[in-house]
This record gives structure tokens, sequence and C-alpha cells, in this order.
């Protein structure tokens, strides 16, 4: 039971990276669209 | 607890030794730019070789696969840390793909991985294989988990897009 409790809390911080990875690219990509950082420093940067 | 951390690292491995084997070409360019040996064919073997690994791992008990996939991390850590000093920021082929950036987190992860399975060794944490058989239900779930677990760190990594590209 331990061992399956551990992957679903190791699966659950991996999937917070990813979605704190998805809400920084998305606010990166209203960024753009806002016309507050330039598309390519944008691309640059990432 | 330490379990968790062979099979994500075993899954991730064998993925990673797959793909390889298939496209030696990012890796051997990544070594060649370290001045390692680089023949596509080495690749290949040392591709073989990590999903060899990966599958000892997963289904011998004992502390021998762990150590293996944890040295592995460690050296795949130590290979990213160096490539990432060289100028041009080159691939690392980890996946076998191109335009994989060998980031600092890529470093951390393997770090992690790598020290994750090193302890599993020291305390002799049970094979995937080992926690199926000792409870079907729970193993299945463990391993579908596990899965889940290695395709968000080849997310995490860059190796896995989440979205189909256009």
């Amino acid at each position: 039971m331990s061992a399956l409790v551990g992957a679903l809390i190791v699966a659950v911080v991996l999937l917070g990276v990813v979605v704190i990875d998805l809400l920084r690219s998305h606010g990166r990509i209203l960024r753009i669209l806002h016309g507050a950082a330039p598309a390519e420093e944008s691309l640059e940067a990432s | 607890m330490t379990a968790v951390f062979v099979s994500i690292s075993a899954l991730l491995l064998a993925v990673a030794g797959i793909a390889k084997v298939i496209a030696p070409d990012p890796a051997s360019d990544a070594l060649g730019v370290l001045g390692l040996p680089s023949h596509p064919a080495l690749v290949r073997l040392g591709a073989g070789a990590e999903a060899l690994i990966a599958v000892v791992a997963l289904t011998l008990s004992g502390p021998i696969g762990p150590a293996l996939v944890g040295v592995s991390y460690l050296a795949f850590a130590v290979f990213v840390a160096l490539l990432r000093r060289q100028p041009g920021g080159a691939s690392c082929g980890c996946f076998g793909g191109e335009g994989e950036v060998p980031t600092l987190r890529h470093v951390i992860v393997d770090v992690i991985f790598g020290v994750g399975c090193l302890a599993a060794a020291f305390l002799d944490a049970p094979a995937a294989m080992g926690v199926i058989k000792a409870d079907l239900l729970l193993g299945v779930g463990f391993l579908l988990v596990s899965g889940v677990a290695a395709w968000l760190a080849a997310v995490i990594l860059g190796a896995a897009p989440l979205r189909r590209a256009p």
C-alpha cells in the first residue's frame, strides 16, 4: 500500500510542476498577445 | 516508498534507452561535443544497456537493479551538467530528439532519481514485479501510477509534448 501511496505523491508533485509550467507559458503567451513583451524576445527567453 | 523512485526512473530509462536505439544521432552529437566516444553504434549499445538495466530493476528483487539505475542517473546528471557548460547549447539527445535543451532542471531531476534509486538499493526496496506479486491489484495500480509519473517526468524534461503538434 505504501508503494502505491508513494507513487501517487510523486505523481502529484510532478503534475504540480507541469501545471506551473503550463501557467507560466500561458502567462507568457498572454503578454505576447497584449504586446507587453516582444514575441521574439519572449521566444528567446523560453 | 523508495520503490517508487526505482519504478519511475526505470520506466523513464527504458523509454530513453529505446528512443536512443532508434535515433542515436542527437546523443552521439552531444557526446562528441564533450570529446567522448560518440559513434552511433556505441550510443545504440549504451542505450540498449540502459533499457536492459531498466528491465532488471523493474523485474528482479535485490539491490543490483536499483543501484545500476541510480548510478546511470547520476552519470546523466554529470553529463548534462558538463554539456550545460559548453557554448552553443547542444541538445543532450537523452530521448533521441533534437533540441532537447540540457537545463538545470534536467540535472536536478537526474540527481533526485539517482539518489532515490541508490537509497532504494540500500534499503532493499522491492521491484515493481515484487509489488505486483505481493498484491496484484495494488501492484498493477502502482505500476500504472508510476507510468503516469514517468510520463510527467518526461514532459518536465521536455521529452514528451503535452499537445500534439499541428
